[in-house]
């Protein structure tokens, strides 16, 4: 949004100015995205989304500043990791990019899903039902080949199909601020949520860098693939230090790891993302299909020839990156992190209530929709609805983002290749798929193994603590 | 995180855990049925052969059984559990819906939805920001008119930011 607002801006810039101001929002967006992720439970921008739950859960804790803090350096180390990689591997990597072709991306999207069931906190098969529910909200409205209208009920509203926005503030803003009312409603003390120190100690500070370094470097990577987005990045980095963290029981709990990884993959997608967009002329997310509409706004096209004819300009988005992500650690550093947190010491009622305002404002701001407030208000209740019966709502925004990208890749697979084993039959999308498989199967697995084990431990006829 | 082992070790949550697994299951169920039901009826080109292309009904079809069968695996694994517990008392008290006050929060919020077209968006969020401060008041000890004025005024200042700061056509 900060971005469509932004754009009008432009219009009477240079083009390299106007390069400079919307990498620059840019940057600073995805790096914000989390402080409303950690501090009231909405994520800023889709690549936030996994943050809310290490996040937020550290705000509960009474850790909302080193949570801020751990999220400020992340993306901090992240965004330079990224513009390291735009730098260096960028132009060799593009040329292999774009030989990947629908099956791969369809066995992106699918992994993707699967971690994010896997990644979210909660029962994995009821994690496929909000994942499943997702995607089906991502195909409501007309169809993009053949325009045919599907589950849209009669609503003209839904032609144009769901958008992400209101579904995001319903399920993690209104829910969250229903089930907080409701922890303190039913008895259970609600303390006055305290912002806590900044700053971490350093030896856990220290102690995260791998993890952001893993992270920056999926962040990077999945950045570079025409339209995965930061969504699938940031699932898999979470996924992946959940997968092998000697405590995967503390992720969803609290763990900072559980924000390093995701806010350092999200930000270093941001470098990522700019490389197909600078080699290729191809958007890597919606973001940067803006930023292409500000370049050809002031008659540069973007694309191989754009090295060749307008070396200079490409200097300048290195520099507007380099100084979007130092200015945003300056300023967040010295103003934000403070300001924000002082969210926190509104008074409750006010808090609250201030948070489902900002929802419905939000949630209208999108479209100037009042369509949409309903929508935000529904999904307040399916969240609510969600958390009530132990379903994670993780996977059901992943579906959401991913379910049209799924739709198109997978039908473009099956009308050009007629079959649906190519899946299978191509060396990556089989490795990915392949991934998939183990991903969904390795809860079961272990299930069925600690189960063994429990039995195996427990005398003959001991009922546990029954 | 597991559920296997919190069943191990805490049968209360095991309990909700099968009770939430029923649940989930039917619900699961209940979004298949609905949106089968009307993917079905749909007349027109929806269920047409596009040749080489798959078609518009491919994926809602697949993800509709995909999600029916998640749906039954649930149910059954909550009524295998239900069968196997020896615990006859699954139903605790905090089932119901919600408190009167959660449930008080959300329909003045859709209150405001239905009817910020007649009283304005500005002046519909004021009333609701004070609703909703009172509302969200602990319940005893506390003055009324000064959250409800604190929400009014707090929900004044976010609309004069949407509205003026970044330009949303908030009529």
């Amino acid at each position: 949004m900060a971005l469509a607002v932004m754009l009008p801006v432009t219009y009477g810039m240079s083009a390299e100015n106007a390069m400079m101001l919307m990498i620059g929002v840019f940057f600073s967006s995805v790096y914000a995205g989390s402080v409303s992720a950690i501090l009231i439970n909405i994520p800023g921008t889709p690549g936030a989304m996994v943050t809310v739950l290490d996040g937020h859960a550290m705000t509960r804790q009474g850790r909302a500043g080193e949570a801020m803090t751990y999220a400020l350096i992340a993306s901090l180390f992240g965004g330079l990791f990224g513009f390291a990689f735009l730098i260096t591997v960028a132009p060799l990597l593009s040329a292999y990019v774009l030989q990947l072709a629908s099956p791969e991306y369809t066995a992106v999207i699918v992994l993707g899903l699967t971690l994010v069931v896997y990644a979210s906190s909660g029962d994995p098969l009821r994690g496929f039902v909000a994942g499943l529910c997702g995607l089906l909200l991502g195909v409501v409205g007309r169809d993009a080949v053949t325009d045919v209208p599907r589950f849209t009920f009669g609503l003209s509203e839904l032609q144009g199909g769901i958008d992400l926005i209101p579904v995001a503030i319903g399920i993690f803003g209104i829910a969250e601020a229903l089930s907080a009312m409701e922890r303190s409603s039913s008895g259970l003390p609600l303390r006055t949520l305290s912002p806590g120190r900044l700053m971490p100690r350093m030896r856990a500070l220290f102690a995260e860098i791998p993890a952001a370094f893993r992270g920056s470097t999926i962040g990077a990577l999945v950045g570079c693939i025409p339209a995965a987005g930061s969504a699938i990045a940031v699932a898999l980095a979470y996924s992946l230090e959940k997968r092998i963290s000697r405590e995967p029981e503390e992720f969803g709990q609290g763990s900072p790891r559980g924000v390093v990884a995701p806010e350092s993959a999200n930000n270093a997608c941001v470098g990522g993302a700019l490389v197909p967009m600078m080699t290729l002329g191809i958007p890597g997310d919606s973001i940067t299909a803006v930023l292409i509409g500000v370049m050809l706004l002031h008659g540069l096209r973007p694309g191989p020839g754009l090295f060749e004819s307008q070396p200079e300009f490409i200097a300048v988005i290195y520099v507007a990156l380099l100084i979007s992500i130092i200015l945003t650690g300056i300023v967040a550093a010295g103003i934000g992190l403070r300001a924000f947190s002082r969210v926190l010491s509104l008074p409750r009622h006010l808090l609250f209530s201030s948070v489902l305002v900002l929802c419905l404002l939000g949630a209208y701001a999108v479209r100037s929709s009042a369509f949409d407030v309903w929508l935000a208000l529904v999904f307040g209740g399916v969240g609510y609805l969600f958390n009530r019966l132990g379903i994670p709502v993780l996977p059901l925004a992943f579906g959401v983002v991913l379910g049209p990208l799924f739709e198109e890749n997978l039908r473009r697979t099956l009308m050009i290749h007629q079959d649906w084993t190519v899946l299978f039959t191509r060396p990556v999308s089989l490795v990915l798929m392949l991934a998939s498989c183990a991903v969904l199967l390795a809860p079961v697995l272990m299930a069925m193994r600690r189960r063994s084990a429990g039995h195996s431990s427990q005398h003959p006829g001991d009922t546990g603590n029954d | 995180m597991s559920p296997t082992r919190v069943e191990l070790v805490n049968p209360q949550e095991a309990r909700g855990n099968i009770l939430k697994d029923i649940a989930a299951g039917f619900f699961a169920l209940a979004c298949a049925a609905v949106l089968a039901l009307h993917h079905f009826e749909q007349e027109g080109r929806l269920h047409q052969d596009f040749g080489a292309e798959p078609g518009p009904a491919l994926l809602p079809e697949l993800l509709m059984a995909l999600l029916a069968s998640n749906g039954a695996l649930l149910v059954t694994r909550g009524g295998w559990k239900l069968a196997a517990t020896r615990e006859r008392r699954l139903f605790h008290p905090l089932g119901a819906f919600a408190t009167w006050r959660t449930a008080a929060i959300y329909a003045a919020a859709l209150t405001f939805a239905a009817v910020q077209d007649q009283l304005g968006f500005g002046l519909a969020l004021c009333v609701l920001g004070a609703v909703l401060s009172l509302l969200c008041m602990p319940r005893v000890g506390q003055h009324r008119l000064r959250p409800m004025i604190e929400g009014a005024l707090l929900s004044l200042a976010l609309y004069a930011v949407f509205r003026y700061g970044l330009s949303v056509p908030l009529t």
